[in-house]
């Protein structure tokens, strides 16, 4: 039981990590650069606001009762697959919006909210993307 | 350990491979492109400028220099806020823009996100920007497009033409178009002859050439090729005192050589890494521009970072024998 809960816990913290880590990198590339210590602190609290709940989400995956449940194998196959979409879609969603939008002049900045908000959709639909592919793995393993 | 069946073999297969795949996708090329590129857009400078402050007289100048802006991100923004920061405690009159006016889509589209939006401080100040040529600004290979860039950035920015020169209080500046195959290339002659005749004819004090493509750096795109060989032997021979470009995201400051002065200061919103070479006096990756005031024959340089600190500070003396 102490072993499922520590995958468990850990899980949840990679899937928090992979959510908050491109914002870290944008902090720390301004940060070396030369931008105030404030400047990427919208895009990590943004980035907190939809990683803390889908750290949450991923414990409930991942916790010891839901092993119970079902196959173990097929949670940890389920988990690592959706792992894997949460990690590249976390970063490279932002990236491709950012640029695309970039390229339009479509983000009013100077509203000051639109910028984190449009960042923290992206990154939902990162972990939206990686919970469906979650119950899409279980299910087609399940079946 | 329990044995695994044809489905949850692949389906373990399929996710250890991309985990991989997305850890080295992730961490060696969306994590670096992220950090190195401006995208993230940027608030407006909210700084208000006494208009016209600068000094006018014929033995003093005060002048701004920054590459490679063409963002208008929030890196972009910083720097920006910064130059107009500098204005408002040391008022220029000239901004020369080394080049790089516009990324991630053309300056007809983007010139207000790019230009407008970031110098509105200064451009309401009435401060005048002149422009080098940049690799952005076109390619380095000219096709149709790329001259029709080049040719919307000079008419958007007011300047009178790809290689020209202009003249401020004692300082005769000469804007080169490094990007046209030539000046370092097979085509070189015309440029080249025509920046020999404007260097022999300046009568001023001080001579500063502004270029895109540096001919020393220590950065990720290095000492452009054959400069060195065609324009660094005409620049020593004019007693050129000063050249400055952008290109690489980097502040670098040679000693002299022959006696002229390189300097990049191309961190006008993305930064690259730099080393240090056998001609490097100060180097620095950083968000930056560079600060000059000339009074009489002396010349001090300061670049200045996106939160206001000094990264180096220069001094030159006007050459002399001229």
């Amino acid at each position: 039981m102490t072993l499922a809960r520590a995958i468990a816990g850990t899980y949840s913290a990679l899937v928090l990590g992979a959510v908050v880590a491109p914002a870290l990198v944008l902090e720390h590339a301004g940060d070396r650069g030369g931008l105030g210590a404030s400047d990427g602190a919208d895009l990590i609290g943004a980035s907190m606001a939809v990683g803390v709940p889908a750290a949450a989400l991923a414990w409930r995956r991942m916790r010891p009762s839901a092993w119970r449940s079902g196959s173990r194998t097929d949670v940890g196959i389920a988990g690592l697959i959706s792992f894997s979409v949460l990690a590249a879609a976390a970063s490279a969603l932002p990236t491709l919006v950012l640029h695309a939008t970039t390229g339009l002049a479509a983000l009013d900045a100077d509203s000051g909210w639109a910028v984190p908000v449009v960042w923290a959709l992206t990154q939902a639909a990162a972990v939206v993307a990686g919970e469906a592919t979650h119950r899409g793995v279980l299910c087609w393993l399940g079946g | 350990m329990a044995e695994l069946n044809r489905r949850q073999l692949l389906a373990a297969a399929l996710g250890a491979a991309g985990t991989l795949a997305v850890g080295s996708g992730v961490t060696r090329e969306l994590w670096p492109l992220l950090g190195r590129e401006d995208l993230v857009p940027g608030r407006t400078p909210q700084v208000a400028l006494q208009e016209g402050a600068w000094t006018r007289a014929a033995d003093r100048l005060t002048f701004a220099a920054v590459g490679d802006t063409g963002s208008g991100g929030r890196q972009a923004m910083a720097v920006a806020n910064r130059m107009a920061e500098g204005y408002r405690d040391a008022p220029y009159g000239l901004v020369t823009h080394l080049g790089d006016l516009c990324y991630y889509g053309s300056v007809e589209d983007r010139f207000d996100d790019v230009f407008t939006r970031p110098m509105r401080p200064l451009i309401d100040a009435g401060v005048r920007f002149e422009l080098a040529i940049g690799n952005h600004d076109g390619e380095l290979h000219h096709s149709d497009e790329s001259l029709a860039e080049i040719d919307a950035e000079l008419r958007l920015l007011g300047t009178p033409a790809r290689h020209y020169t202009s003249s401020h209080g004692p300082v005769d500046f000469f804007y080169l178009d490094s990007s046209t195959p030539g000046l370092f290339g097979d085509d070189s002659s015309e440029q080249l002859e025509w920046l020999d005749d404007a260097l022999v004819s300046s009568q001023n004090q001080w001579k500063v050439v502004c270029m895109h493509h540096p001919v020393y750096s220590s950065g990720a795109h290095g000492s452009t090729p054959g400069a060195d060989e065609v324009l660094e032997p005409l620049l020593a021979r004019r007693k050129v005192d000063l050249v400055l470009s952008g290109h690489d995201h980097h502040y670098e400051r040679t000693r002299p050589q022959d006696g002229v002065t390189y300097v990049v200061s191309g961190g006008g919103c993305k930064t690259t890494p730099v080393g240090r070479s056998r001609f490097t006096a100060s180097a620095a990756s950083a968000l930056q521009y560079l600060h000059v005031d000339v009074v009489g024959d002396r010349m001090t340089g300061r670049s200045v970072r996106a939160d206001g600190r000094v990264l180096d500070r220069f001094e030159l003396r006007a050459r002399e024998g001229r």
